[in-house]
């Protein structure tokens, strides 16, 4: 029965798989619809399947577990594969779950017109079911099969559109990007297996206490085992989750349909990296040395990227820079060790997410694929249930009292601000605060320039859909109310009760109860900020310009992303492509010169030397053996000194 | 008493049928006809007969299995001593597959299909013998006569500049058969015995262990192509047909470990561990080098020959890593790399029977035309870059684990695999399957049934073997740890001996 969850995403990828096949080579309209049909029929069962055990876990004690079979065994090494369900789990798979379903009844609407629709739905399938595999395993290697496969997945949908040069570079750089993090996973899998000999998370943390204070030494410093093995954790989780200095594959993600994003931002593979550390948070919790290193990167990033999107032109880039910040925003949740807040936010991101790029996909698709806000405009009057959703999602997102993302963003600055006795927790504190001012500006540029302002002339129009509205709204109420409904269980007083063991919950971390200003400092900045976008897009959009063409750096700067795309192109892809051409070089004409090419040329030029001796002149044979018998007389009589 | 004269029949199984074949006269369709049956009965017979020796194995039996002994040379104790144990088993099994796959989906449609035969059923038959013979001559006889076929296999049915890439296939070969014979003639000398398991037990003196050991080792890098001697194999790949790269990479590359792994890891344990770094060093070369140099190839075969290097050298890394962990990836990861490099040559088959180039220029955006060729490609090029529940994924991270084990360092530089890799096969697949499809591209015809049935039967191979690789894995778990056994046996004693030499 639990294994339904796991199976019905993978039965509708084959099925639809298949039929995609037969789409390709009829293109069949009504297979199209099949597919549809079926994926989104065995995707609501496994949600509803989700759902109800979800429900049966919070109120029994122990978490269902359920063994597949054993993967393999090589001396003391035994893996097994088996699924797990605990709360953090369900409500995971739940989420994952929920946000497929409805991105994949969009689908049908935003690709009614793309005949490979089959195709896709397969590898929205696919990568759901990659994603509740990561969720469910039971142990380090399993898990890693599941981190594996969602890149997979998502290189697979960035390249859907495989015939153009774009998606398939953006594709290429993603998947590579991803796999620099399976280094660090696989090198902090085999220091875990070092350390604790199992793999499997529910040895991992029995043995947890008594091999913690394990250490290594490196140049005289002793340094706990559990420090590096977090470290690496964290390297790969910043790479999955997207933080800075490994975020770059991020907005190229973008070539995707529309849809992915939603899903990928939302639910499946962006989240990847905050499941990660949240399941491993008693090892994360054991030492606070790669928790500053969190506070200092996420902080910086959530700064960092919100500033950049307010700099963006792309819809969907500047969605993604804010995916991003937000998801700074759950890593710093865990630096100071409130795992079950990170959650929390992610889940309320999840809906308000996934209703920002579905809006987005509204209006691409509105306009006929074009995504340069600059050139939308006063869109509100002709599409009124988008411009709604996307206030209410804006909303939630700058975290404006009474949507989704207020009670998790609040919490996360007053987590923040009551921790900041150290310089770490004070740098993430500031730059939060700071990020929420540049949040509330993108948020607001995006909205007053693609709903507001002038029409652009000449734009062909598509009709609204129906189906894709129905989708936006039921986000939409999510989006008001997963904050409120969740507080409670989440965060709230049922804490305990609710999440159990699957989550390390510091006591004295969520029972502050002091009282803090800080809700009202960030209403003052949303206040502020607001003002300024006013001015700006508004009242004289001239001005920006003007600002623009007086900073041409500045405004390049921050269009670029800060450059440090731009870095990454020049220091690893030129000088990787240009290092292996000469490589290439020295092995056709240094090793392979100097090494057969010169004992042939030797063999064939002494070949000739002795071809020459063979002349047939019986004269020149008579003195070489006269020669040859002298030489050896003279020789015997040096040895035997006759 | 059947299964007494078990091998022996598998090794002379081929040769009758080259007699068969080599006895043809008349009609040139009709011997060609013939042909393919009898190549294709043989070698469905001969994979039958292995996969009823898996099955009548026993996989917990310390000893050899199905032993054959006929004293040949009492004097140096040469004998003709076949036996079996899991890894010979598994190497034999999948040499088996790999001619049976080669043979059956050949066309015999030209005018050389007598001498392609010939030569494959000789190749089957050496192969066989290399695998189960105890004797360490008898070994040399086998595998020498294997690689001769593959000099007319090259000639004939090579193409572009083939005389120079068959020249240098020469040329290595006889330096790796040189150093072997010599080292193999002083070791008989020295143990006055042939026989491995007098070897593998005898203590050679210190001042010759370091020479036999260069030797062997000199011989079978050459076969496994560890930097600075892998020149020969892009060029030989290059050159050579599609079905001969199945072979010499499914099979005569493997030598080259199953060498390691049974004439050098066992009789030389002192010097592994003294020389462990430079080994570990070359192979570390050898897999960031040659997988830097593929990522901006643009000859298709040329590109997959650096990756396989690439890939050798973690397997060979690994091997002397002298952990459990190493030795079993080693094995897995050799057999994975055969069988999903197979599946990789027979796909640019397909693509050379509708246009005849290795450019990588010629062939672009193929998944706009043949979605499932491009589907089978995908399973493939996931194997190639170690993707879990594929095939190799499990002898990559059971190699890692191998050297982790043995040396951190070298493991956080090793597992920089994961990456190259990665890079290579993605970088490639970017430009092969999709992108604008080229001027030629667009007029190829996707896969017929019959042509995607033998991709389907490899990449359920490479998924099954990913899934569920404990199948393969119990075979040799009793070998491995015998064979290690005698490596640290081997550390241990002559480690004494060492103390009172001083």
């Amino acid at each position: 029965m639990s294994l339904l969850i796991l199976i019905l995403p993978l039965v509708s990828f084959l099925i639809t798989s298949v039929m995609s096949y037969y789409v390709f080579k009829n293109n069949n309209k009504v297979l199209n619809f099949l597919s549809w049909l079926t994926s989104i029929l065995l995707l609501g069962v496994s949600f509803v399947t989700a759902f109800f055990m979800l429900l049966q876990v919070v109120k029994s004690e122990n978490p269902i577990v359920v063994h597949l079979f054993d993967w393999f065994t090589s001396g003391n090494i035994y893996i097994n594969l088996s699924v797990y369900f605990d709360v953090l789990t369900l409500v995971m798979s739940t989420l994952v779950c929920f946000i497929s379903l409805l991105v994949h009844i969009y689908s049908y609407f935003y690709m009614s017109r793309d005949e490979n629709l089959a195709r896709f739905l397969s590898y929205l399938s696919l990568f759901t079911c990659s994603m509740i595999f990561l969720v469910t395993s039971s142990n380090l290697m399993q898990m890693f099969i599941g981190w594996e496969a969602i890149s997979f997945c998502s290189y697979l949908l960035i390249v859907f559109w495989h015939n153009e040069d774009e998606p398939v570079r953006a594709s290429t750089k993603t998947f590579i990007i991803n796999r620099f993090a399976d280094i660090a996973f696989i090198l902090a899998m085999f220091t875990t297996l070092s350390l604790f000999g199992s793999l499997n998370f529910v040895d991992i943390f029995k043995s947890l206490p008594t091999l913690a204070s394990k250490t290594f030494s490196v140049l005289d410093f002793e340094i706990p085992l559990i420090n590096l093995i977090c470290i690496l954790f964290t390297i790969a989780a910043f790479t999955k989750s997207a933080q800075i200095g490994f975020h770059i594959w991020l907005p190229e993600a973008m070539e995707a349909p529309t849809p992915v994003s939603a899903l990928l931002h939302a639910a499946t593979m962006v989240t990847a990296g905050i499941f990660l550390i949240v399941k491993l948070s008693p090892l994360f919790e054991i030492y606070n040395f790669s928790a500053n290193i969190i506070l200092v990167v996420s902080g910086f990033t959530a700064l960092y990227s919100a500033i950049v999107a307010c700099k963006q032109n792309d819809i969907k880039k500047i969605i993604a820079y804010s995916t991003i910040s937000q998801l700074s925003y759950m890593f710093l949740a865990i630096g100071v060790g409130s795992y079950n807040a990170a959650v929390f936010h992610l889940v309320n991101h999840a809906f308000f997410k996934a209703l920002l790029f579905l809006s987005a996909g509204a209006i691409i698709h509105f306009m006929s694929g074009e995504q340069n806000v600059k050139k939308m405009g006063n869109l509100w009057r002709k599409m009124p249930v988008v411009y709604v959703c996307m206030w209410i999602a804006s909303l939630a997102l700058i975290g404006f009292p009474g949507f989704s993302g207020y009670y998790s963003k609040e919490l996360i600055l007053d987590l923040l601000h009551n921790n900041s006795d150290n310089g770490y927790v004070l740098f993430a504190y500031y730059c939060a605060i700071a990020g929420i001012f540049f949040t509330t500006f993108y948020s607001l540029r995006l909205i007053l320039y693609v709903f507001h302002g002038k029409e652009e002339e000449k734009q062909i129009y598509h009709h609204n859909s129906l189906g894709m509205s129905f989708i936006l709204v039921i986000l939409a109420v999510l989006s008001v109310l997963s904050g409120k409904f969740l507080f409670e269980n989440f965060v709230g007083e049922n804490v305990i009760s609710f999440w159990k063991n699957s989550i390390f919950i510091a006591d004295e971390v969520n029972h502050n109860e002091t009282e803090t200003n800080v809700g009202l400092y960030s209403l003052i900045i949303i206040a502020c900020s607001t003002i300024i976008a006013y001015i700006l897009y508004i009242r004289d959009r001239s001005f920006v310009n003007k600002l623009a063409s007086t900073f041409p750096l500045l405004n390049n700067f921050l269009f670029k992303g800060m450059y440090i795309d731009w870095i990454y192109d020049v220091l690893m892809v030129r000088f990787f492509r240009f290092f292996s051409k000469s490589l290439g070089k020295f092995d056709d004409k240094v090793l392979d010169q100097y090494g057969p090419n010169t004992v042939a040329g030797l063999t064939f030029r002494l070949s000739k030397l002795f071809n020459k001796t063979q002349n047939g002149y019986l004269n020149v044979y008579a003195i070489v053996m006269l020669v040859g018998f002298l030489m050896l007389l003279t020789y015997c009589f040096i040895i035997f000194r006759v | 008493m059947f299964s007494i004269t078990m091998l022996s029949f598998l090794i002379f199984l081929p040769i009758i049928a080259v007699f068969i074949i080599l006895t043809m006269r008349g009609d040139k369709g009709l011997i060609n006809k013939n042909i393919k049956y009898i190549t294709t009965l043989t070698s469905f017979i001969h994979f039958f007969l292995c996969l009823y020796l898996l099955f009548s194995f026993n996989k917990i039996n310390y000893n050899y299995q199905f032993v054959e002994l006929i004293p040949l040379m009492p004097s140096i104790e040469f004998s003709y001593y076949l036996g079996l144990d899991g890894i010979s088993l598994i190497f034999l099994l999948l040499s088996s597959f790999l001619m049976l796959f080669v043979l059956a989906t050949h066309k015999y449609d030209d005018e050389n299909s007598k001498v392609y035969a010939v030569s494959m059923l000789l190749i089957l038959s050496g192969a066989t013998g290399t695998f189960v013979s105890l004797d360490i001559l008898l070994f040399y006889v086998f595998y020498e006569v294997s690689i001769i076929p593959v000099f007319f296999l090259m000639g004939i049915f090579g193409n572009g500049n083939k005389f120079y890439a068959t020249f240098k296939f020469f040329l290595y070969t006889v330096l790796g058969s040189i150093f072997m014979i010599v080292s193999i003639i002083t070791m008989i000398y020295l143990a006055q015995s042939s026989s491995i398991s007098v070897l593998n037990n005898f203590v050679f003196k210190e001042e010759y262990q370091l020479f036999l050991f260069i030797g062997l080792f000199i011989a079978f890098a050459v076969k496994s192509a560890v930097f600075p001697f892998h020149t020969w194999l892009p060029d030989t790949y290059n050159s050579s047909s599609m079905s001969t790269n199945i072979l010499l990479s499914g099979i005569l590359m493997k030598y080259g470990v199953y060498g390691f792994i049974k004439f050098v890891l066992p009789i030389f344990p002192v010097i592994i561990g003294e020389y462990l770094w430079v080994i570990y060093t070359l192979s570390l070369i050898s897999l960031i080098y040659a997988g830097v140099i593929a990522v901006t190839q643009d000859n298709i075969v040329k590109l997959f020959s650096y990756l396989s290097i690439s890939h050798m050298g973690l397997i060979v890394a690994g091997l002397f890593s002298g952990t459990y962990q190493g030795l079993e990836g080693a094995i897995y990861q050799s057999v994975s790399h055969s069988i999903f490099m197979a599946g990789i040559f027979f796909s640019f088959l397909l693509l050379q029977n509708r246009l005849h180039s290795n450019s990588l220029k010629d062939f672009r955006g193929l998944a706009n035309v043949m979605p499932l060729f491009a589907t089978s490609f995908m399973v493939l090029s996931l194997a190639a870059i170690a993707f879990p529940l594929t095939n190799s994924f499990i002898g990559e991270i059971l190699l890692l684990l191998g050297i982790f084990q043995n040396n951190r360092i070298f493991a956080v530089l090793f597992s920089f695999s994961v990456l190259i890799s990665a890079c290579v096969v993605v970088i490639f697949n970017a430009k092969f399957l999709f992108g604008k499809s080229s001027e030629y591209v667009k007029h190829f015809k996707e896969l017929s049934w019959g042509e995607l049935f033998p991709l389907v039967i490899i990449s359920f191979l490479v998924i099954a073997m990913g899934v569920y690789p404990d199948m393969f894995l119990d075979i040799i778990h009793t070998t491995v740890n015998n064979i290690l056994e005698q490596f640290n046996n081997g550390l241990v004693i002559k480690d004494g001996i060492y103390e009172i030499h001083e």
